[in-house]
């Protein structure tokens, strides 16, 4: 294959692809997961755990979703040690703005900065990329509630609702169908967030160590926006909401089962 | 410092005063329609006054960067942002091996609904400190503009009313300055944008004649023959 030109990052192959680019793309399709939905009165993050060790030391860790600024909070995916490097990176320049222009930076305006950071190990230096796919929740004067996505290639868009990590795309599949544009509020997006989470993690069944869900919402009144992480308690009462829902579908199911086969005969 | 620059918030306006005479030497008048008005953004404007390459220079820098913001990021920075940029700028040059003596006044109406006051006035003096006030003023004019700005300004300010003020102000100078402001050019910044106003002139001042009287002499009273 072409793998003479693996070897520096920042070189094209004959067929026009960055291959380091791509490699870090499935390195990061390995890792944890990482959905954001845009809701109308506030965002949601939602990451999954990978390190589930009842041996972690638990303080205040959190190993997915990180606070950048006031208004801006992050979902990593991907290799966390790079992920730690950018999520600093990320922090200071939200506040040099704040330094200058004393009022926080537009959300765009911070991953527009980290992305062309990104761009530069894809074509000089002769360094690899950072194999992280961010997800950023924010809210900002400009544009309000905003979900962006960034990828190890330096690109970034906005979104409605999406996901990086493992089984993404069934995760997507699964928003597009689910998602309804300007009329989800916070509490739908949070049940489809676990529902979304329950299909896609490998797990049978779904609890509060395994994931983390993070939640932002601006008060305009106060002009205050708070991000929070839900505690074990509300995730556990989010699961169970979706189990309940889930057995009344099955119990449902098998009545209109039992009622045609009865039919039948 | 014989350089007016002047500002007054109002309700939802802001209005911008300078005179327009460049003077050399302390005592020429060479030009008597300069402008100190340098445009930041479609709400934004910049008075600036002091050492007149200074002037240019810092204004035009502050000014493309600016622009420059807004041709990178795709939105406006708002009047607070680039009051504070200003300022930034000025206190980082100073820092430095080339500081400008420019005196400056930022005034801006903010078109994002986030913001409490939209009508915004900042003054940022030659060491790089900034205040904000609804009456703001540089050079020798200061005696003048705030103390009678303390007199004549209310809160809901109408644009009426402020040009009043002003008309008041410019009387003052062209009674009490040496350096006569011929004309003095106004703007206004609102919801609308950038405008200018027409020019105000300093009030004729009119001076009684001498009298007759002072022309006798102790001499002329000898005389009572005549």
């Amino acid at each position: 294959m072409a793998r003479r030109y693996d070897t520096r990052a920042t070189i094209f192959s004959p067929e026009g692809r960055l291959y380091q680019v791509e490699y870090a793309l499935e390195a990061i399709s390995h890792s944890g997961a990482s959905l954001g939905i845009l809701a109308d009165d506030g965002v949601v993050l939602a990451g999954e755990k990978r390190n589930i060790s009842p041996l972690l030391d638990d303080v205040k860790y959190s190993e997915k979703i990180y606070k950048i600024h006031d208004d801006l909070c992050c979902s990593v995916s991907g290799i966390t040690s790079d992920a730690n490097v950018l999520i600093n990176e990320l922090r200071m320049i939200g506040q040099r703005y704040l330094l200058t222009y004393q009022e926080p930076a537009p959300i765009e305006y911070i991953v527009s900065r980290l992305c062309n950071i990104k761009q530069a190990y894809t074509q000089y230096g002769g360094k690899r990329p950072f194999g992280v796919s961010f997800l950023y929740m924010g809210w900002d004067k400009h544009y309000g509630y905003q979900l962006y996505q960034s990828d190890p290639s330096g690109n970034f868009g906005g979104w409605k609702a999406t996901c990086v990590g493992h089984n993404s795309q069934t995760a997507i599949s699964i928003l597009k169908q689910e998602y309804k544009i300007g009329e989800t509020k916070l509490n739908d997006a949070l049940r489809l967030a676990i529902r979304v989470f329950s299909k896609t993690l490998d797990t049978t069944k779904l609890t509060p160590e395994k994931i983390e869900i993070a939640v932002l919402q601006h008060d305009d009144k106060t002009n205050q926006t708070t991000i929070r992480m839900l505690k074990d308690d509300e995730l556990t009462a989010l699961i169970k909401q979706y189990d309940d829902e889930q057995s009344k579908l099955e119990a449902d199911r098998q009545k209109q089962q039992a009622a045609s086969t009865t039919d039948r005969k | 410092m014989v350089e007016s620059i002047i500002g007054i918030r109002g309700k939802d306006f802001v209005v911008l005063a300078q005179d327009a005479n460049t003077t050399k030497y302390g005592i020429l008048n060479m030009k008597f329609d300069t402008n100190r008005l340098f445009k930041l953004s479609e709400h934004c404007a910049m008075l600036a006054a002091g050492e007149p390459g200074d002037v240019v220079q810092f204004s035009e820098y502050v000014g493309k960067n600016i622009q420059l913001y807004k041709m990178i990021n795709g939105i406006e920075l708002s009047p607070y942002a680039c009051a504070n940029f200003t300022r930034h700028e000025m206190a980082t040059s100073l820092r430095s091996r080339n500081s400008f003596l420019a005196n400056l006044i930022v005034a801006g109406y903010s078109t994002n609904e986030h913001d409490q006051q939209r009508a915004q006035l900042y003054a940022i003096d030659y060491l790089g400190a900034m205040v904000t006030s609804n009456v703001v003023a540089h050079g020798f004019c200061q005696f003048f503009a705030l103390a009678i700005g303390d007199r004549l300004w209310k809160e809901d300010l109408t644009v009426q009313e402020a040009l009043a003020m002003l008309q008041t102000i410019v009387n003052e100078m062209g009674k009490r300055m040496a350096a006569y402001p011929h004309c003095v050019f106004v703007r206004i910044i609102d919801a609308k944008g950038i405008r200018v106003l027409d020019n105000m002139y300093p009030e004729k001042i009119i001076v009684t004649k001498p009298s007759e009287l002072e022309l006798q002499t102790s001499a002329d009273m000898m005389d009572i023959h005549s």
